[in-house]
């Protein structure tokens, strides 16, 4: 299973013809030269593939803010799930 | 700066069709005599599911990743067939004045390939979901507006859209545009990418699509006695136009001239052609008037030829009203299907070639003669004849008529 971080960088890398080596967690979406109806954009192609729902990034974030930010929504998703999971 | 003038050079084409990828390929497919029609595997389910399709058209291949993310395919096809169009012309950025570069493209229905996925959000409650680029991916204006961003040319550009006659009527704006001393050049055509669940579910709602999805490659013939309706298709076709003055202070060699533009409207009925085809003889005479020739000076005629039954009926007799003695006919549709907003543009590139090469490409699927159209349809094999003048005619929904009238170089 690809971490966050490499969900979001084959993501830009993929869409925007980004060169990976470009693609580093300090970055900021900005930085890389989206605009921000590309990164509503990219929010939606992240969304289609973890199910994390991505509302209203700043083009200011950086990869690796927006990578914690996902794992954070991820792990709250499975503590939302775990008390249905067993019925 | 040029003033105005009577007519203007073609100096450059570029053509994406299901025949291929380029003017040449184009060209090469159509000489075969061959249908490009198949099974459709995005039609699967529906009750006609066959189209043409441009062969190997893989958008992030053919335009690069850095536009492709936020381009619809017709819009992809547009901006592929407006470089190659400036490639065959020799024009770069350092041979124009960018502010006097116009772009006119024509497109039919736009394009609705993302809103069955976009409906689908909606219907589930996710309103969120809806991308941004929802509009700015599918509306009739990008197709222009992306080909500028590409080249970086700032005058005059929109989207024309007289439905089937798009591309043609395109290009009677855009030489007026020339004509009247506003622009140096226009990029000017259309693109379409139709084939698609809902326009495919409509057209054939309507009765127009061809119902041989047994015989998928047989199934639009033009002007046959046989027919049934078309087959649904896409592409693009990007014609460079050019102010005379422009082109020869350039020295660039002009493929052929476009002479002459007529347009008219049959102010009938909001589907059906006018069954006389009085609108679209209106729209040829008033193109051979425009362009200075009389009816016996045209040699060929690009016909609409849809393969319906009532719109080769009407259009015949629309020639038989303009032309004494109407000359060679040909139709594209039954090769390349119809390509709706593109069509236009795609069949007046392909008449400019006819006239390069004294050579008319054949009908596909024209077999036995609807005796009611009488007409000397090109079909079975190429006829390689002179030819100084040809007509290309455009008839699209909501009788809307274009007809444009090119000369030799």
């Amino acid at each position: 299973m690809p971490t966050s971080t490499e969900l979001i960088t084959s993501t830009l890398t993929e869409t925007f013809d980004l060169d990976p080596a470009e693609v580093t967690p300090e970055r900021t979406f900005e930085d890389l030269g989206l605009d921000s109806l590309a990164l509503v954009e990219m929010g939606l192609m992240l969304q289609e593939r973890t199910g994390i729902s991505l509302e209203d990034i700043p083009l200011t974030t950086t990869i690796g803010g927006l990578a914690a930010l996902m794992d954070a929504q991820d792990a709250d998703k499975a503590l939302t799930a775990a008390p249905n999971s067993g019925t | 700066m040029p003033g105005q003038c009577r007519e203007v050079a073609v100096t450059g084409l570029g053509v994406i069709s299901p025949a291929g990828i380029g003017a040449q390929a184009t060209w090469d497919g159509l000489l075969t005599g061959r249908s490009t029609a198949a099974r459709d595997p995005e039609l699967a389910g529906l009750p006609v599911d066959i189209s043409c399709r441009v062969p190997d058209f893989d958008t992030a291949a053919r335009v690069g990743r850095k536009a492709a993310w936020r381009l619809d395919r017709f819009v992809a096809m547009a901006l592929l067939a407006a470089r190659h169009a400036v490639a065959d012309a020799g024009l770069g950025p350092t041979d124009w004045d960018a502010a006097r570069v116009g772009v006119v493209m024509g497109t039919g229905t736009a394009s609705m390939e993302r809103y069955v996925g976009e409906f689908a959000k909606l219907a589930a409650g996710r309103p969120l979901d809806i991308s941004p680029l929802a509009i700015t991916r599918s509306v009739p204006n990008m197709a222009a507006a992306e080909i500028a961003l590409d080249l970086t040319v700032t005058g005059p550009n929109f989207a024309v859209s007289t439905a089937c006659a798009s591309g043609s009527s395109a290009l009677g704006v855009a030489r007026d545009l020339l004509r009247a001393g506003t622009c140096d050049i226009v990029l000017a055509g259309g693109a379409e990418s139709a084939r698609h669940p809902i326009p495919a579910a409509c057209f054939h709602r309507m009765g127009a699509l061809s119902q041989r999805r047994e015989d998928p490659a047989g199934a639009c013939r033009p002007f046959d006695a046989g027919r049934d309706g078309f087959v649904l298709s896409e592409g693009a076709a990007v014609l460079v136009l050019e102010h005379p003055d422009h082109a020869r202070a350039r020295g660039a060699r002009p493929r052929a001239h476009l002479a002459g533009y007529g347009a008219s409207c049959d102010a009938y009925h909001y589907a059906a052609p006018e069954p006389d085809g009085r609108g679209a003889a209106a729209a040829l005479t008033a193109a051979l008037a425009d362009a200075g020739l009389g009816p016996g000076d045209i040699d060929h005629i690009n016909a609409h030829g849809t393969g319906t039954r009532r719109n080769d009926l009407a259009e015949a007799k629309a020639l038989h009203t303009v032309f004494p003695e109407p000359p060679a006919v040909t139709s594209l549709k039954g090769a390349l299907g119809h390509a709706i907003g593109a069509a236009g543009a795609i069949e007046a590139a392909v008449t400019v070639m006819s006239l390069q090469r004294d050579t008319i490409p054949p009908t596909a699927n024209h077999e036995d003669l609807d005796l009611d159209i009488d007409l000397d349809i090109v079909a079975k094999v190429p006829r390689t004849t002179a030819l100084s003048a040809a007509a290309s005619l455009s008839i699209g929904f909501g009788g809307q008529n274009a007809a444009l009238v090119f000369r030799s170089a």
